[in-house]
């Protein structure tokens, strides 16, 4: 998966690509431990040319979710094909994600 | 000084924990008259109370009476009155005070509230901990040094309008010796009761692995063992780097306050994190625990039945270790406990609740037998009368009458009656597929990590599906041959399924791979939305449009 990162002001714009998956979830959480550690973070995952996310990779949006509410920070989800919202909808993520 | 305080404790718990013992086998000697007698004290003691005088408990004086006065009942007859008891008003249900009450793991938008009075938080503590440590104590001798142990069991409770608070029965059996605690367990106060999210498997084993001299390990439920074991062989390297400098790593989350605290009891500790490196470098082929924590002596935890799959994992991590199998018990009571080591049979405890029993091939029976007319082999469903205001109360196990201690029946949990899958009269338990879905893992050498089955009721005629997560994928192109060799597994747990396939009454059985890491995002989902740790049970019947959804959303497509 490739993962692209630009700061907007204060927000954190993740741009991925590819799969988020047992084998590149691992990574991904490494890279982002940096922006979903800070108090109060603003970040925006951009999944417009992601095609795909597997259970492990919804462990990790979890948890950075759950930091963003302990650390009164921010997570929006932007771009979403139609076949990764229909999991989201299906395993309840819809509900606990900020999707747009 | 550091060493003795735990050895103390420990020993003045296991001293009780003897007496306990003593009285337990005059318990079970005259286990059915001990019964009986206590469901006559308490239905004399509850007479004045709302439910009392309206079942006329007063002029109840025999078995007979009782059964023929008091109708069978379930949660949602005591629902009202508990409403009332959480809004103040007293001797609704019990003369007992009312200490806590139970959140159960049922429901996640209306968890039923039990209550729990001080009697049977007292049989808890009694059982629980000081005859469950003595029957430790009694077996394994001087390999137990006494030292302290790593208490998984968190307490988070809320406050309900009469002042009370409301958790798990684990939790408020934890919060009954909370002044022993620290100096029982490793983890300290902040992390037992924990009033922000934070990431706990890293602090439990912050400080654990601190410990050489780790005595033990409890959990509520196996599964919460193994899930920090799998955390320990992913998180090794962290772990260790923090106790090499005496640091928590900024990654991990943690409130500040509690970070701050916590590392007031943290020193550098780099011969310990040499010792820890130069054990998890060698890998976790061969078991890591008695490497890395060489004077732990046992874990104690629910892990029989449904749980059997997470304790095979632990099992791996433990090598020789033995297990206490801990209690059969639910909110409402605590009900058998495990008289050795290693056992998964449970003798049920006299002088904890009155128990009546339905065979349990004649469900829809007003009948009930008591303990002495069992016969050993058969299933029954348990029928209670708890010291807490419960009264011939439908918990819906049903359990196996598997031999007797004295006088009392030894039992173990078969399944639950609302876990039972049954498409066409074929009433599949959850024993029935852990048997098949483990007999499938060694006939295809695969490692099991979870599993469930599923009514699949959209097809004409019905199937079973049986959900799969394994620790490595087998190959796609078999999976034809998987599928017969779980229809054939399936066949002989229960015939009656392999039967109903061969005259088309049901459709042949299908497989589910789900995705890795599916039953523990299930786990972590739980969590966040409100259900304490210490009451996940493993999902083994996928019965609700919410796990239908869920786990249907992550098969394996691929």
């Amino acid at each position: 998966m490739k993962i692209d990162v630009k700061q907007d002001g204060e927000i954190f714009v993740v741009e991925l690509e590819g799969r988020m998956d047992t084998n590149t979830s691992p990574e991904f959480q490494k890279e982002m431990e940096a922006y979903y550690s800070k108090e109060g973070f603003n970040m925006i995952l951009d999944f417009d040319r992601l095609d795909f996310v597997s259970s492990a990779g919804l462990r990790v949006l979890l948890l950075i979710q759950k930091k963003s509410k302990a650390l009164n920070g921010s997570l929006v989800i932007k771009n979403v094909k139609p076949e990764i919202q229909e999991v989201f909808d299906m395993t309840g993520f819809s509900d606990i994600l900020t999707i747009e | 000084m550091i060493k003795l305080i735990p050895q103390m404790v420990y020993s003045l718990n296991i001293k009780k924990g003897y007496k306990k013992i003593e009285n337990f086998d005059y318990l079970t000697e005259n286990a059915p008259e001990i019964n009986k007698q206590l469901m006559l004290d308490m239905l004399k003691k509850n007479a004045d109370t709302e439910y009392g005088k309206r079942y006329h408990f007063d002029q109840i004086t025999t078995i007979e009476d009782y059964k023929k006065m008091v109708p069978f009942s379930i949660y949602d007859d005591y629902a009202p009155y508990i409403e009332r008891m959480i809004a103040g008003e007293t001797d609704l249900l019990t003369k007992d005070p009312i200490v806590h009450y139970a959140l159960t793991s049922g429901s996640v938008d209306n968890p039923k509230k039990i209550p729990v009075s001080e009697q049977t938080v007292k049989l808890y503590r009694e059982y629980a901990t000081q005859f469950s440590f003595a029957i430790i104590a009694r077996a394994l001798g001087k390999k137990w040094k006494r030292g302290r142990g790593l208490n998984l069991m968190e307490v988070k409770f809320e406050t309900l309008p009469n002042g009370l608070f409301a958790g798990s029965i684990s939790g408020r059996g934890v919060y009954s010796i909370k002044n022993l605690l620290f100096l029982m367990f490793t983890s300290p106060k902040e992390i037992v009761f924990p009033t922000e999210i934070m990431d706990t498997k890293y602090a439990h084993l912050r400080f654990a692995l601190m410990d050489r001299n780790l005595s033990y390990i409890v959990s509520a439920f196996m599964t919460g063992i193994s899930d920090l074991m799998k955390y320990m062989e992913t998180n090794w390297e962290l772990l260790v780097n923090d106790i090499e400098k005496g640091t928590i790593d900024p990654d991990i989350k943690i409130p500040d306050n509690v970070k701050a605290q916590l590392l007031t009891q943290i020193k550098p500790n780099p011969k310990r994190a040499a010792e820890l490196r130069k054990e998890f470098e060698k890998g976790f082929e061969t078991p890591i625990i008695p490497r890395i924590w060489p004077e732990l002596a046992f874990v104690h935890a629910i892990g029989s039945g449904g749980f059997s799959v997470y304790t095979d994992k632990m099992r791996h991590y433990l090598g020789d270790i033995p297990i206490y199998f801990s209690i059969y018990a639910a909110s409402e009571s605590i009900m058998a406990i495990c008289n050795e080591m290693e056992t998964q049979e449970f003798v049920l405890i006299p002088d904890s609740a009155f128990y009546e029993f339905i065979p349990a091939d004649q469900e829809d029976s007003e009948e009930t037998l008591t303990m002495e007319q069992l016969e050993t082999g058969k299933d029954y469903e348990i029928v209670l009368t708890n010291t807490s205001g419960f009264y011939r109360y439908r918990i819906k196990d049903v359990v196996r009458v598997v031999g007797w201690y004295k006088n009392c029946p030894k039992i173990k949990f078969v399944y639950r009656l609302n876990q039972m899958v049954s498409i066409a009269g074929e009433k599949t338990t959850e024993e029935c597929i852990s048997w098949a879905v483990k007999e499938f893992a060694k006939a295809t050498d695969c490692e099991l990590v979870d599993y469930s089955v599923y009514a699949d009721v959209a097809v004409s005629p019905g199937r079973y599906v049986i959900f799969i997560e394994l620790e490595k994928p087998l190959p796609k192109e078999r999976y034809d041959a998987y599928r017969l060799i779980m229809e054939e597994k399936l066949g002989k747990a229960n015939p009656s399924i392999g039967s109903k396939v061969k005259s088309g009454v049901l459709s042949p059985s299908e497989i589910s791979f789900v995705q890795e890491e599916t039953y523990a995002l299930y786990r972590d989902l739980m969590i966040m939305r409100g259900i304490s740790a210490n009451q996940l049970k493993p999902v083994r019947v996928i019965d609700t449009l919410v796990k239908e959804n869920f786990f249907f959303a992550l098969v394996d497509k691929e």
